[in-house]
């Protein structure tokens, strides 16, 4: 008896304390609620640093991208959320879909975001890009692939490394290729790659690298940011991995590299308005910029293609310049692809 | 929103139909079914063995086979790729490397995490039946043959109890299945909803995941079935302790020791950086939520075992099959599901001008969906106590005049405590690891452990991520450590 005395007080002190915590806001100039998928260490120092600069207060909640709509949906007119951040054009496409966002744009967000990384109707605006590149063994005894479309070529058979097709990341990627030459070219390229697999694709994206290194296959897609924190990680396994592949920007001589942006919108329903309208414009600055590249290995989105470390060393290569939003509208057809050729 | 799934549009339906659907109901049954059985084998025979062992080792065992249940399968699955994939120690000192992301993989992963679901109700069980022994020697059987002739058959139901458990923890799984690339319902519920965008596919999906489920429920052996069968099979006594001794310990290597010693690597090379204040409160905030939720929790488990007890009625058996229900839903659509209702309380709330407060943005959410969630599995752990109170104790208490009211607290609490104290661990470890329902029901700038832990493994940081995880496994410890004594103990009296 006397223990559930003790974790009844001990349940009862917790409540309490756990209610007095989330009460700590200092609002003198306002604040902003953001849902964002992004969860790297550089977005709280960015909003730190906003803080800092407009005494506004952030406060953050923090989900994978459908979740956060489907919270956003069912809170409706009630919802506190002020700034929805995701992390592939396909969340922001559904967002707009959805009706959950409003337009806003500005100046600053005009002179430093290139109207390809925007929704036409700014609606979303992109806050950093990303590209999907091909990574290849040191030792590959063929003749590299050039272009995305090359892996799906039998000279490859048995060579190729994949992560699953539940991965957002293959799901854009196959989205660009439906919009670049239409369904029936995309799921037989997909039908290719598949009969290319060396193993059933698991993982995530460095997985596939580190299976390079280990033998299991040659080829594989990797994210430009996981292939920087890859070379600036302080794990020795990971760089020792890396030294083992080349990096292939693909499709340079067509349509250019796979792309794909993190973007941010005003929720329909935000309640300070003018604190997120500020949060944005802040975070597209050239210098706050400049952190999300250094810090987090992205590419800003002014179109100068500004990056450090590996990155920079990669050197500029042409991407692809579709509209984004067409990634987010194709995305449920490459599924469907991926999942009729057994993609798994 | 079941009714609204089967009548709504659902646009991805046909291709699931198509083909793929068997498929993920293949791999989702292979992989229950070997996470059945292994947990099975691993929590009874080691609950067997250290039942069988000197009293002063036992708490050490108990702590060292319930911890696992700390360590999230997700994190254990990330450190086994690293020790047996490229540059890990197998590649190091054996210059090999093992493929493990696959559904053996899995198995491995799952039985070897949540083993404790099996070993936990069962030491509780065979120590409340230590008399049996003394029944065995009577009989002139040695103390092993007892074990195996007498108690085995009698524990078996228990272990099964626990067995569907773990495995409606394996139909729940996300994190290890996308990760090893195993198409489950799980897995697939959660690429229709984020890759479509089709709720409603999703929600059909979890209800063939529910009804599943049910299934299982029903099959599940009654307590009391095989009492009388007595097994024949002759065990060879001495030899069993040796073997006995040698597989506990494989069992500590793989289940602890070597997720450990990947995540202290990790936490070594990673913990200057990463570890700061907001650790300290991630960690306030994981141990008061899964406190909070685990006491409401076990409360509702004894008010129901209570009710069930005294008052039995078709009602009462539903409403618990409903909480059981529950736990083979995927937290995700708990937390959606009850966000709409309290939304709505909210709208007319606010309409009526009650109040401004909103509770859709407050720590009531998370903490319900917890509770709703996780009851099942105080309710296991409250069931498998009063199996062991014959309903006799009732009725003397009953025929000597003490009101139920009184009984109450001289008689259901003080029996039941070893089992209600179980369910409060599990519950409270489980919440401590939870993912989807705290993502999603947090209000604003409340981080835990596990979420703190997910975000840094899923943006492949995993020497990161151990720092939470490690976390994560001190504090459940530190947890069974001041109940263990009770725990255990407090069942053999």
């Amino acid at each position: 008896m006397k223990n559930f005395g003790k974790i009844f007080t001990l349940a009862v002190a917790s409540a309490l304390a756990a209610c007095s915590g989330s009460a700590n806001k200092n609002t003198e100039k306002g604040e902003v609620n953001v849902y964002t998928q992004r969860h790297y260490d550089i977005d709280k120092k960015v909003f730190e640093d906003f803080t800092r600069e407009t005494g506004i207060v952030v406060n953050v909640v923090t989900a994978g991208a459908d979740e956060l709509l489907a919270k956003l949906e069912t809170e409706a007119e009630l919802s506190p959320c002020d700034l929805f951040i995701a992390v592939d054009a396909g969340g922001l496409t559904r967002a707009k879909a959805k009706g959950l966002l409003q337009a806003y744009t500005s100046a600053v967000i005009e002179k430093n975001v290139m109207p390809a990384y925007r929704d036409t109707e700014h609606l979303w605006t992109g806050l950093t890009m990303r590209s999907r590149v091909i990574a290849v063994s040191t030792d590959l005894k063929v003749a590299e692939p050039k272009n995305y479309e090359d892996l799906a070529s039998p000279i490859y058979k048995g060579m190729i490394l994949s992560r699953s097709s539940s991965s957002s990341y293959n799901q854009a990627l196959l989205a660009s290729i439906i919009h670049a030459g239409g369904s029936e070219t995309a799921q037989n390229w997909a039908k290719g790659v598949v009969a290319n697999f060396a193993r059933d694709p698991q993982g995530n994206d460095r997985d596939q690298i580190k299976d390079i290194a280990a033998g299991k296959g040659k080829i594989a897609l990797i994210n430009t940011y996981y292939l920087g924190k890859m070379q600036i990680s302080d794990d020795p396994i990971e760089k020792s991995a890396l030294d083992k592949v080349r990096i292939i920007a693909p499709n340079q001589d067509n349509r250019g590299a796979h792309i794909n942006v993190s973007g941010a919108g005003i929720a329909k329903y935000a309640k300070n308005k003018s604190q997120a309208q500020a949060l944005l414009d802040y975070l597209v600055k050239p210098e706050v910029q400049r952190q999300f590249a250094g810090a987090n290995q992205e590419y800003t989105v002014d179109g100068s293609f500004t990056s450090e470390g590996v990155l920079g060393k990669l050197g500029k290569f042409k991407v692809d310049t579709m509209p984004l939003q067409i990634l987010g509208e194709k995305n449920p057809e490459a599924i469907q692809i991926f999942d009729r050729v057994g993609w798994k | 929103m079941a009714i609204h799934s089967v009548w709504g549009e659902a646009p991805s339906w046909n291709t699931l139909t198509e083909g793929l659907l068997i498929h993920i109901l293949g791999s989702s049954a292979i992989l229950a079914a070997g996470a059945f059985v292994g947990t099975s084998i691993v929590g009874l025979s080691l609950a067997i063995w250290v039942a069988a062992t000197p009293n002063r080792g036992k708490r050490f065992f108990d702590l060292l086979f319930i911890l696992p249940l700390a360590v999230p399968p997700y994190v254990f699955a990330y450190s086994y790729a690293e020790l047996v994939g490229y540059g890990g120690w197998l590649d190091t000192w054996f210059g090999t490397t093992l493929d493990i992301k696959n559904i053996w993989g899995a198995i491995f992963v799952f039985t070897f995490t949540l083993f404790p679901y099996v070993y936990l109700p069962c030491r509780i069980f065979l120590a409340q039946k230590s008399h049996w022994y003394e029944v065995g020697s009577s009989l002139g059987l040695s103390r092993y043959q007892s074990q195996w002739r007498l108690i085995r058959p009698m524990v078996l139901p228990v272990a099964m109890g626990g067995a569907l458990l773990a495995v409606m923890e394996v139909l729940n799984d996300f994190g290890v299945c996308k990760y090893f690339g195993i198409p489950t319902l799980t897995v697939g519920i959660m690429k229709i909803w984020t890759g479509y965008g089709d709720y409603v596919s999703a929600v059909r999906l979890a209800l063939i995941l529910m009804t599943l489920v049910a299934v299982i429920l029903i099959l599940q052996p009654s307590q009391k079935g095989n009492d009388q069968r007595l097994d024949r099979t002759d065990a060879k006594a001495g030899k069993y302790n040796a073997l006995g001794a040698l597989f506990a310990s494989l069992v500590a290597l793989l289940s602890l020791l070597l997720p450990l010693s990947i995540m202290i690597k990790g936490v070594w090379a990673t913990g200057s950086r990463v570890f700061d204040h907001s650790f300290a409160l991630a960690a306030w905030h994981s141990c008061s939520l899964a406190c909070l939720s685990a006491a409401i929790a076990v409360m509702v488990a004894f008010a129901i075992e209570f009710g069930l007890r005294h008052f039995p009625s078709f009602l009462g058996r539903r409403s618990k099959s409903i909480v059981l229900l529950c736990y083979s839903t995927p937290g995700i659509i708990i937390a959606l599901g009850l966000l709409l209702p309290i939304v709505g309380l909210d709208r007319w709330m606010i309409k009526n001008q009650w109040t401004t407060a909103v509770i859709s943005q407050s720590l009531v959410l998370p903490v319900l969906a917890l509770v709703i969630r996780y009851t099942s599995v105080a309710v296991k752990s409250a069931e498998s106590g009063y199996a062991t109170v014959g309903k006799h104790v009732h009725e003397s208490a009953e025929s000597l005049g003490v009101p139920l009211s009184r009984s109450v607290f001289s008689i259901d609490l003080p029996l039941l405590s070893p089992a209600l104290i179980a369910g409060f661990v599990l519950v409270f470890v489980d919440v401590l690891k939870e993912l989807p329902i705290t993502m999603i029901t947090r209000p604003f700038n409340y981080d835990t452990l596990a979420t703190k832990a997910f975000f840094m493994a899923s943006d492949e940081r995993l020497r990161e991520s151990a720092n939470a995880s490690l976390l994560i496994v001190m504090v459940s410890a530190l947890v069974l450590l001041l109940l263990s004594k009770k725990l255990i103990n407090g069942a053999s009296h």
